[in-house]
This record gives C-alpha cells, sequence and structure tokens, in this order.
C-alpha cells in the first residue's frame, strides 16, 4: 500500500527546507538592497556636480532651465536626438546633457557646453561622453580624446558637425557608429539652443514634395544646375542605417536619367572588409527610378528597407549598397523638384532681402517680372517695401520707393527726406541693369555688400549724395536683387506654378494661365480669381471664392473642373487655398471634398446632399461656401470656356 | 605549516585563480588594456570575494545541498550590487573605469568556485582567508598583465608615459590573449623550477653514512 505524503511530512521535508531558505536570502537580501538604495543614492545634483567638476571645474549654475525636477514646455525632441538636462552656468553658457541617434547599440548620451557671446552662439566648449546613460557603445574605449576636440575646434557658425569629417581626419578610432550617435547629440543641443533659446525658426523643409526621401539626410543634401544648364546634380548625404553616412554626387537629366554617377565619401565600416561587397554604382548611369526600384525589393507598409532588398544587392555590404540605389532612385524621381530647388538656390543677393515675404510675379505681358520687395531692417532703418518691374533684358523698367513710413519707406521717421533724391524718385535705377547697378556699390560681385561699399563708391563719386545712407543702400541693394534675378524667377514662376498645379491636379501637368477679360467673373454666389487651362486635356484648374461662410466669411478653393464633348462631365479634387472668419474650417474632411467628384451629375452641387451623407463635420456653412465656390468654378467653365458655353 | 598560511599561499600561488586554475577569465581580458582599471577590478574582487566566503561560510549548515548553488548566486548578487552602489556614490572615477564589467563580477567563476570548492566546507575564518589571498592572487595576476598590455600598447604606466613607442596590437583583444598565455607560461615554469629546486634539496641519496646515521 503507498505511503501517503502529509502536509505535516512536507513541512518536514528538505523541498519545503529548500523553499524557505531560498525565500529568506531573498528577502533578507532585498531589504538589505532597498535599504542601501536609499543610503548610497547618487542625486541628480551630484551627478551634476561630477560632471561640473569634470568638464566645467571654475563654473557654477546659475540657472536651471529644465531637468528631470523642472518640466519645460520648450521643444526637447528633434529629428536626431534629444535634450533632457540644460543649465544656464554663470558665464552665460549653456550646459546641456542631450542625446544622439545612430549609435552602435543606440543612442549615444553626451554634455555638451554651448558658448554663448553676445546673445549668440558663439562655439562648441568641452563635450564628454555619459558613460552612466551610454550602453552599449562597446567600441567607446577606441575613440580618442581629440575626437571630442573637433567640436569645439570646428565650428561654423550656423552649420552642424557631420561625423564624415571627423573620419577624414582619422579621429573616430573605428568607433564611426558612435561618433556619429555622439555628433548628433552634439548637433541637437546646438538645435535646441538655436530653435527654443535663441528662437530661430527651422522654417519649412525644403525638400517636402520630393519622393523617397526615408534614408536621406535632408538637412545635408543639396542640389544645384549643371553646366549644361539643364541637368541637376544631386549633393546627397545618406543617411545612417549601420555605417557612417555616405556622400554622393548623382546628376539627373530632363529625362530623369542618371547621367553621373559619383561616391564622394564612403561610409562602410572601415577595417572589417565589406568594401569588397559594395556594388559599383556606375551601374546605375543610364538608368531611371523605374529601372532601380526593382532593386529595392518589395515596399511594405513602412516603405522600403534594406532586410527587402534585392539579392542582387546583397553582399557583405548589403545596407551599402541599398542606400546608394535608393540615393539612385531619389535623384531620378526628383527631377522636376531638384531643378526647382536649384533655381531657387541659385537666387543672388538675398542678403538683405525679407525672403519669405517678398513676392515675385510675372506681368500681364508674359515676359516682365513684377518684385514686390520686403527688405528687412538695417542699423537703423526698418523695412522697406519696394515694387520693381524688370523686362526680358534684364533692365529695370519700373520702380516705385515709397516716400513715407506709412507707406513702407523704412527711414528712421524724419529722415526719408534725407534719402538721395534720385533713389527715392528711381530714376538711379530705371533703365539700368544689374552690372550698372552694381557699380554703385564698386563694381565686383560679392556676397556680403554693406552700406560701406555704397559710401565708397556712389556718394565717393557724387552719383548719391550722403545722408540717410542706410536707406539710400537698402535701395540700391533691393534693385540690384531685382534686376540680377530676373531670369531666374523668369524661369521660376512658371516651374512653380506648374508644380503647385500638379499638386492640386493630382498629377504632373503644365498650365497656362486664361485671361479674363471681358468675362463676368462674378458669378452666383462668389467670385472667379483665377482659371489655369492643363495641356494636353480639356480640363481647367479654377480658383474660385464662395460666399456664405461662417459669420458672412468665405472660402477660396482650387477646383479641377473635368470638360468633355463640349461640356463639363466631372469634378476632379477641391483643394482648400484659404478662408475668411471660417473658424471651423478644420473640421472639414477630405471625404467632405472627395464628395464633389463622387456625386457630380451636371447639376448644381446642394448642402442637403451633404448633410444626408454626415459629410458636414459640423461645419455646415463652410461647407456651403465651398459648394458656393465648386459651383461657380463648375458654372464659369461651362458659361465661358467651353464650346457651347454663351460666352466661349 | 600553519593552516592559514598554507591558504594563503595556495591563495596568491600555488592555486592562483588566474595563472593556475585559469578562472575569471572575462575580466582578465576585459580589463587588462589598462593597469589602474585592472588594479581596481582586482581590489573589488578582493573585497567580494572575501565578504561571499564568510557570508556562504556562515550559512553552509543552513543552506540546503540542493539549493547551494541558487543560494550562493543570491549572495554573490547581492554583494556585486551592494559594491556597485557605493562604488558610484564614493569612486565615480573607478565605477566608470569598471563599467560593465563591475555587473560581470556575479558570474566570474572565481566567486562561485571558492565559495562551492572551500567556503561551503571550511569555517568563517577559513573562508575569509580564503577569499582575501585568492582575491590578492588574482589582483596580483592581472595587475601585472595590465602593466604589461598598458606598457607594450600605450607607452604607460598607470597613465604614466614612459615611451613613445607603443604596439596597439597589445590593446586589443589578441594581444591580451597573448600575454595571458604567455603569463600563464612563464608563471608555470616558475613554479616548476622552484618544485624542482625543493624536489632537490629534499633529495638525500642512499649512501653508507646515511645509513649509519639512520640506524644510530
Amino acid at each position: 500500500m503507498e505511503k501517503k505524503f502529509s502536509v505535516k511530512e512536507f513541512f518536514k521535508s528538505t523541498a519545503f527546507k529548500c523553499i524557505y531558505v531560498l525565500l529568506a536570502i531573498v528577502l533578507v537580501c532585498g531589504v538589505l538592497l532597498a535599504f542601501c538604495n536609499d543610503l548610497f543614492e547618487v542625486t541628480a545634483e551630484e551627478k551634476l556636480n561630477r560632471v561640473l567638476g569634470n568638464i566645467y571645474p571654475d563654473g557654477n549654475v546659475e540657472e536651471i532651465i529644465f531637468d528631470a525636477d523642472h518640466e519645460t514646455d520648450l521643444e526637447t525632441e528633434f529629428e536626431k536626438g534629444a535634450v533632457d538636462q540644460v543649465y544656464l552656468m554663470d558665464d552665460g553658457n549653456y550646459l546641456i546633457h542631450a542625446y544622439g541617434t545612430g549609435g552602435f547599440g543606440g543612442n549615444v548620451y553626451m554634455w555638451v557646453v554651448v558658448e554663448m557671446s553676445d546673445g549668440a552662439i558663439s562655439g562648441i566648449g568641452k563635450t564628454q561622453i555619459d558613460k552612466n546613460d551610454t550602453t552599449g557603445e562597446t567600441y567607446l574605449n577606441k575613440i580618442p580624446g581629440a575626437a571630442f576636440d573637433f567640436y569645439s575646434e570646428n565650428y561654423a557658425d550656423g552649420e552642424n558637425f557631420d561625423v564624415q569629417d571627423i573620419k577624414s581626419e582619422g579621429l573616430t578610432g573605428g568607433a564611426t557608429m558612435s561618433m556619429t550617435g555622439a555628433t548628433n547629440a552634439v548637433n541637437t543641443a546646438l538645435e535646441f539652443v538655436r530653435t527654443q533659446l535663441l528662437g530661430e525658426e527651422t522654417g519649412p523643409d525644403p525638400f517636402e514634395g520630393f519622393s523617397y526621401t526615408d534614408y536621406i539626410d535632408t538637412a545635408a543634401t543639396t542640389v544645384e544646375i549643371a553646366e549644361d544648364n539643364e541637368s541637376v546634380i544631386f549633393h546627397i548625404t545618406t543617411d545612417t542605417i549601420y555605417s557612417a553616412a555616405s556622400k554622393v554626387d548623382i546628376t539627373v537629366n530632363s529625362e530623369g536619367v542618371i547621367t553621373d554617377y559619383t561616391i564622394v565619401s564612403e561610409g562602410t565600416t572601415p577595417g572589417m572588409g565589406l568594401e569588397e561587397g559594395i556594388k559599383d554604382v556606375t551601374a546605375y548611369e543610364n538608368k531611371t527610378a523605374a529601372d532601380l526600384i526593382p532593386l529595392l525589393g518589395t515596399e511594405g507598409e513602412d516603405g522600403f528597407t534594406w532586410e527587402n532588398a534585392d539579392e542582387s544587392l546583397v553582399t557583405g555590404a548589403t545596407m551599402t549598397n541599398f542606400t546608394y540605389v535608393y540615393a539612385a532612385v531619389f535623384a531620378a524621381s526628383n527631377y522636376q523638384n531638384g531643378y526647382v530647388m536649384a533655381l531657387e538656390n541659385s537666387v543672388q543677393y538675398t542678403q538683405y532681402i525679407d525672403m519669405e515675404n517678398t513676392t515675385v510675379e510675372l506681368a500681364e505681358d508674359g515676359t516682365s517680372v513684377i518684385f514686390s520687395i520686403v527688405a528687412k531692417p538695417y542699423v537703423f532703418t526698418s523695412t522697406f517695401h519696394i515694387s520693381i518691374t524688370v523686362d526680358n533684358t534684364g533692365t529695370i523698367t519700373s520702380m516705385t520707393v515709397p516716400a513715407t513710413p506709412a507707406d513702407g519707406n523704412g527711414s528712421t521717421e524724419g529722415f526719408e527726406s534725407s534719402m538721395d533724391e534720385n533713389v527715392l524718385n528711381a530714376s538711379l535705377y530705371i533703365g539700368k541693369t544689374a552690372d550698372e547697378i552694381l557699380d554703385y556699390l564698386g563694381g565686383e560681385p560679392k556676397d556680403d555688400f554693406t552700406y560701406e561699399d555704397l559710401k565708397n563708391n556712389a556718394v565717393a563719386d557724387n552719383t548719391i549724395t550722403s545722408g540717410a545712407t542706410y536707406s539710400n543702400f537698402i535701395v540700391t541693394y533691393s534693385a540690384l536683387f531685382a534686376a540680377s534675378n530676373y531670369e531666374v524667377y523668369a524661369e521660376l514662376i512658371p516651374l512653380k506654378l506648374n508644380q503647385q498645379m500638379s499638386e492640386i491636379y493630382g498629377g504632373s501637368v503644365v498650365v497656362e494661365a486664361v485671361s479674363l477679360d471681358g468675362l463676368t467673373a462674378t458669378v452666383g454666389k462668389g467670385t472667379v480669381n483665377t482659371v489655369y487651362s492643363v495641356a494636353g486635356t480639356d480640363d481647367y484648374i479654377v480658383s474660385a471664392t464662395g460666399n456664405g461662410g461662417y459669420e458672412n466669411g468665405t472660402v477660396t478653393c482650387w477646383i479641377v473642373v473635368e470638360t468633355e464633348n463640349g461640356a463639363v462631365s466631372g469634378i476632379g479634387n477641391v483643394v482648400i487655398a484659404g478662408n475668411e472668419k471660417q473658424s471651423f474650417i478644420s473640421y472639414i474632411s477630405d471625404e467632405n471634398l472627395a464628395h464633389f467628384g463622387e456625386s457630380f451629375d451636371g447639376s448644381d452641387f446642394e448642402l442637403a446632399d451633404w448633410k444626408n451623407n454626415n459629410l458636414t463635420g459640423g461645419a455646415s456653412m463652410s461647407t456651403t461656401a465651398i459648394i458656393n465656390s465648386v459651383n461657380i468654378a463648375k458654372n464659369f467653365v461651362s458659361a465661358n470656356l467651353i464650346s457651347g458655353g454663351e460666352n466661349a | 605549516m600553519n593552516k592559514y598560511a598554507k591558504i594563503t599561499l595556495d591563495g596568491l600561488i600555488f592555486q592562483n585563480p588566474t595563472f593556475m586554475l585559469v578562472l575569471g577569465t572575462c575580466p582578465t581580458l576585459g580589463m587588462i588594456s589598462s593597469a589602474s582599471s585592472s588594479l581596481g577590478m582586482g581590489l573589488t574582487v578582493v573585497v567580494i570575494l572575501t565578504l561571499s566566503n564568510m557570508l556562504i561560510s556562515a550559512l553552509r549548515k543552513v543552506i540546503p545541498n540542493e539549493v547551494r548553488i541558487p543560494a550562493y548566486i543570491l549572495v554573490i548578487a547581492t554583494l556585486v550590487t551592494l559594491a556597485r552602489m557605493v562604488l558610484e556614490k564614493f569612486l565615480p572615477d573607478l565605477y566608470d573605469s569598471l563599467g560593465s564589467f563591475l555587473a560581470l563580477i556575479v558570474v566570474n567563476c572565481i566567486i562561485l568556485g571558492r565559495a562551492e570548492a572551500f567556503a561551503s566546507k571550511h569555517t568563517v575564518v577559513e573562508s575569509a582567508v580564503d577569499g582575501v589571498a585568492t582575491g590578492f592572487g588574482f589582483t596580483f595576476a592581472i595587475t601585472i598583465m595590465g602593466i604589461i598590455c598598458e606598457f607594450l600598447g600605450a607607452g604607460t604606466i598607470f597613465g604614466a608615459h614612459i615611451m613613445d613607442f607603443k604596439i596597439g596590437a597589445f590593446t586589443e583583444p589578441a594581444g591580451k590573449f597573448i600575454v595571458y598565455g604567455l603569463s600563464i607560461a612563464v608563471f608555470t615554469c616558475i613554479m616548476n623550477a622552484v618544485e624542482r629546486l625543493n624536489r632537490e634539496r629534499k633529495y638525500q641519496p642512499l649512501t653508507r653514512e646515511s645509513l649509519v646515521k639512520e640506524a644510530i
């Protein structure tokens, strides 16, 4: 008969003894560790004092901008890193604890001293890796100490550091990825100070609208027009995947074909024998994006990844091969965008021009360019508003300089009459080309003109009288800007227009303005502003403003009106361009706008249809204004622009 | 020979954990690129090894045989965690230099090996002596190798510049392995030579005089 194992026997057994002995040890150890954790805790203040002892021995913290105990509303996360502690030191410099992405084991944490002078960044002081927070960087000890001196010795105003420069000086010690993370941490600290503490604006992404940018470092990539004035050269810096960034130059012609591919610097981890696995990039020449996209493999939810790359790229340097192909696809896909960007980048003499508020448009003659210039404040002057027209010979044909501050004259009040008479009436500039205006500033083109150049030339030879010299200089500089950039803008304006209209149309288009002369632009419940015909089709893109919005406001839309066989056949994309008083405009959904195309039956659109389909989103009055604008556009085209219309 | 002297000599020389038993190879190879970090690691191991030996010896009659290894690991891990806290608080430079190897002391074969082989079978005092001796034997071994690697690889000793000539390979794993291997070889040669001398000194040939002397 089996003897049963009783509870009493269990408590006397070795098994129970094992359990309670282990539990007792765990309990005692746990209590001891909990007690000691509090006893030996290293506070944030102690850690900071240690850091100060190492990199800021003579400094004291004057103000805690933010840290773990002090919150902030400032933006702390950036593209390639984040900031979690910022201290203002008593000498005016900032001590920042930041991390950068792209390290071998993940993020690299750094202490960075950002030196300040006269309210601006003057350089980088000492930097130090925070080894407490940085884990997984197994090659960290290989980095020579001199590598971190690079930042303080090579700081340039307004520029970020590039790990390629550190690598080219042989300072990475084979730990390129760790240095990438460290460099990103330093750049993040700089970006924080620039944007959050100094209020500099980062501006819109210039590569917005470009395709295939996932593995492209758009902050470091530039574009220029080649010597043939047609091809575009992309100077691309790739993002890091498992190696440092690579730099390549890719030339693309107007057909979107790569005509040249040159590796400027190679990012593969050195010393690991991977260079042999890199495919010859000249194989991508004479190819288009469509030819190269299959090499990227299957596109997943997150786009293309190196893991799915075509097997022809799978060597010991698969990631490098992938990024080289990706860069080629980026360049070949973005010829048009790149050409426009390169043109914009070739605009000269912008130093004193407020490019954000300055507008440029084609005149009615179709060849002259009208510059509505807003000049930046300069020394004692405030903004000037100057209008200049330049003809197709690059000659200024008309120029308006405001006479009073109320009209836009930026002279200190009372000094506007001290401006040279010939500057105020623009007689010095009308009929002149860029070279002739350059003579007033010394005759030699350069990037950094100042009022001294005017003083040493046009004032010295009595062309311009002295008195209000700063104002005279700004007006002269504005004239130089306009005359010098006629050709660029004459080419750029239609290109940008086509680019804008392509986005609205939903495909690449070339448009031509339709004259509204003799046509009734105010039709029904709103106004037609502008009409473009789409080349190669019977479609029109119409800008119309509809009334009847919230608080009697208006909504302006771009509407694609499709026509066929002499009648309006449909409505394409509808894009909201602007509004007045429409507080609820953000409630308008994409489905709301798409309903125009889905419900088109030739008759006018009615709000009831939107309400029945629950598409107004609570913004019925704004929807009414949009419907009015679309009806106006449709009816205008029908009545005026297509055969069979009343006024066609 | 006094038993404590025997324990001490065993720990320092005859059963040196690095050169004779070839235990603790991971921290050895990780730290010997620098003499100061080797010394720091060694002294930390001395403290942890001594305390763990004493604790385990004190608990040897309480811990059941079936769970002795998990129990030893718990004790050692607690001591290592305490050591990390203390070093981070009071010796941050040493804490930084030891890096991730500090936590790896938990799985250092020397500590678990002496706990299993000695502390669980001897008294607290004997275990303490063994811990100190073995720890210093380890410290001596890796410090010597640290000095060699730092001198040849960086031209410095304990950070002090000695010469400009340096062979970078000695700061790399391959060079450290070579130094480790050669150190074991040299140590073994020395030990064999000492043993041979002792044998020769003890050995007396059988002669008529020795037999007479013995008979008398």
